[in-house]
């Protein structure tokens, strides 16, 4: 269990660091994904032990997975609409936006 | 009375088949729909209003009444949030008919309102935490597409950064439901009202993932960096619903939920969040001074305002809880009207810029007088309501023995005056440009919610009394149920 823990952590920690270091649009939705899955297997793995019923934290990290991958598929779209506007996929070139 | 619940969730679901469906005749057949689906919903409200203010709990299961199972309870707070909801979507919904005009495919917008109307009703009507979040990742779907719905690049840019950000707070609610299932064994509020939640070691770490999940939904400063983007870019009865309506439900209606469950007034976490609302006050305050862009401006003062009813939340009083939720309502009523105005003037001619802009009072005189009704009533000018929230919730700080923080409540108001002061002058006085010697009125299905929602900000400042005991009380004995 404790390695399985490790490995879910690892996960989202390589996707926050594409999240917030990578430049490229897709790297940061391949981030978002690997987070996604980090996420949903912390979960299951946490839920399968001590007064928890297994079922219910299998389900909560299915529906995680579930939520997750329907957002990815929107940040490609959306991503895929940015790449016809702009020529590129670089968010250095997309600062219209001021913080 | 307990099928009216599914049926909050279904009939916009169906409205949004029938929209999709439909998607390829006229576009009034597409505005019936959207508007007859939104009354349903407020019709199917009011309904359950009488007997959940008298006290009843509705409930209704799918599945069992396990944690697998479809839960859904209506208390006083769930029942102030689905009014908030459905009479907000309402106005939305109205303005839209004019406003979308200028946009293609309008169905397809209706469909996603639908959706994002579906799946707030169902936050607020989950008797668990994870119906709840399912019902915030539908919504949420719904409303990434509505931002981008212009398909120009900032709207795009808006869009994606939202996701992002918005995918990494669903992302810490996950995680956070999981770790808090996996230590108290359950995930319905009632049970973990009925077992002292908070009292169970380590709670602290999913505590932590929720508040950042919430905080990120909720665009608590130093979470906020999504919202300005977002809520100028979306088409405005959309703006509106978002900092109106949006916000509220998917996050501080979560927050409110846990409050005594798990951040109880007193300890650190209550701490945590007054810092964060003083923040949340102060910066968006001082930022919206700064705005050349009239629906930036606005949703600056959205954070400042979430920073106010975050305040009370966290100050955790009866009085106080009170004073949060009026001023949540309140807001909401003003910033669609700000909204409804900013769209208007956007329409009519062109430019959202405060420079370019100016004397439109004598142009579009209703946008104008229901615009300063909200700007008397956000400013705090007795007797509208924004002023007696705003006062309540400093008076509660100061009864709480947190004066530090109402000082804080009263400079935020200040600026708050200043900046509305600058928005007001830039607009709607002073001279008259050349370039909108023809400016018009919009259409009067753009005006009539506006004049509804400036007979709400003056009704409800002169009926607050009534309306804090009869509709508010119930809502703050749910929040106060784990106490």
């Amino acid at each position: 269990m404790s390695q399985l823990c490790i490995l879910s952590v690892v996960l989202v920690a390589v996707g926050l660091y594409g999240v917030l270091l990578k430049r490229n649009l897709l790297k940061v939705v391949i981030g978002i994904e690997l987070m996604v899955l980090g996420v949903a297997g912390l979960v299951v793995v946490v839920g399968s032990g001590g007064g928890a019923v297994a079922e219910v934290s299998q389900t909560v990290g299915l529906i995680g997975v579930i939520g997750g991958a329907s957002v990815v598929c929107l940040m490609i779209v959306t991503a895929v609409r940015l790449y016809e506007k702009y020529g590129t996929l670089d968010i250095r070139e997309m600062r219209r936006l001021k913080g | 009375m307990s099928a009216v619940l599914p049926a909050l969730i279904v009939v916009p679901l169906l409205a949004a088949l029938a929209l999709a469906l439909s998607s390829r005749s006229s576009e009034r057949v597409a505005d019936i729909l959207c508007n007859v689906g939104t009354v349903v919903v407020v019709g199917l409200t009011f309904a359950i209003t009488g007997p959940v203010l008298g006290g009843i709990k509705l409930e209704w299961f799918a599945g069992g009444a396990s944690a697998l199972g479809i839960n859904l309870a209506v208390d006083g707070l769930s029942l102030l949030m689905l009014l908030v909801i459905s009479l907000g979507c309402l106005a939305a919904s109205v303005y839209s008919v004019s406003y979308m005009d200028s946009y293609t495919s309008k169905a397809k917008y209706y469909v996603l309102f639908m959706l994002m109307l579906a799946g707030m009703n169902m936050v607020v009507l989950g008797a668990d935490i994870v119906n709840m979040y399912v019902g915030i990742e539908i919504a949420a779907l719904a409303c990434y597409s509505l931002v981008a719905y212009g398909l120009d690049k900032e709207y795009l840019e808006a869009s994606f950064k939202y996701q992002v950000l918005g995918t990494v707070g669903t992302l810490c609610l996950v995680s956070g439901i999981g770790l808090m299932y996996a230590m108290l064994g359950t995930v319905s509020f009632e049970e973990m009202a009925g077992m002292g939640a908070a009292g169970v070691a380590g709670i602290a770490i999913p505590a932590v993932l929720l508040l950042s999940g919430f905080g990120l939904k909720a665009a608590f400063v130093p979470y906020h960096a999504w919202l300005p983007d977002a809520h100028s870019s979306a088409p405005s009865p959309v703006s509106a619903l978002l900092s109106g309506v949006f916000i509220k439900v998917i996050g501080l209606y979560g927050l409110m939920r846990l409050l005594f469950l798990v951040f109880v007034p007193g300890s650190t976490f209550s701490t945590v969040l007054l810092v964060l609302a003083s923040l949340s006050i102060l910066v968006g305050a001082l930022l919206a001074l700064v705005q050349t862009d009239m629906k930036r401006l606005l949703a600056y003062c959205t954070i400042s305002q979430m920073g106010y009813v975050l305040l009370g939340i966290a100050i955790g009083t009866p009085l106080a809880l009170a004073a949060a939720l009026f001023h949540m309502v309140n807001h909401a009523i003003f910033k669609e009207l700000f909204f409804f105005g900013a769209g208007s003037v956007e329409r009519q001619t062109g430019t959202r810029d405060i420079a370019s802009l100016g004397g439109l009072n004598s142009k579009m005189p209703v946008t104008g007088v229901t615009t300063a009704i909200g700007f008397f009533s956000v400013s705090g000018c007795p007797p509208f309501g924004g002023f007696w929230s705003k006062m309540l919730i400093i008076v509660a700080a100061v009864q709480a023995g947190q004066t530090g923080f109402a000082v804080v409540g009263a400079i935020g108001a200040v600026i708050t005056i200043a900046y509305f002061l600058r928005y007001e002058r830039g607009v709607f006085f002073g001279a008259l440009p050349e370039a909108l010697r023809n400016v018009k009125e919009s259409p009067v299905t753009m005006v009539a919610p506006m004049i509804v929602l400036a007979a709400a900000c003056i009704g409800l400042g002169l009926v607050f009394p009534w309306f804090i005991e009869s509709v508010l009380q119930p809502a703050v004995h749910a929040i106060m149920l784990g106490a």
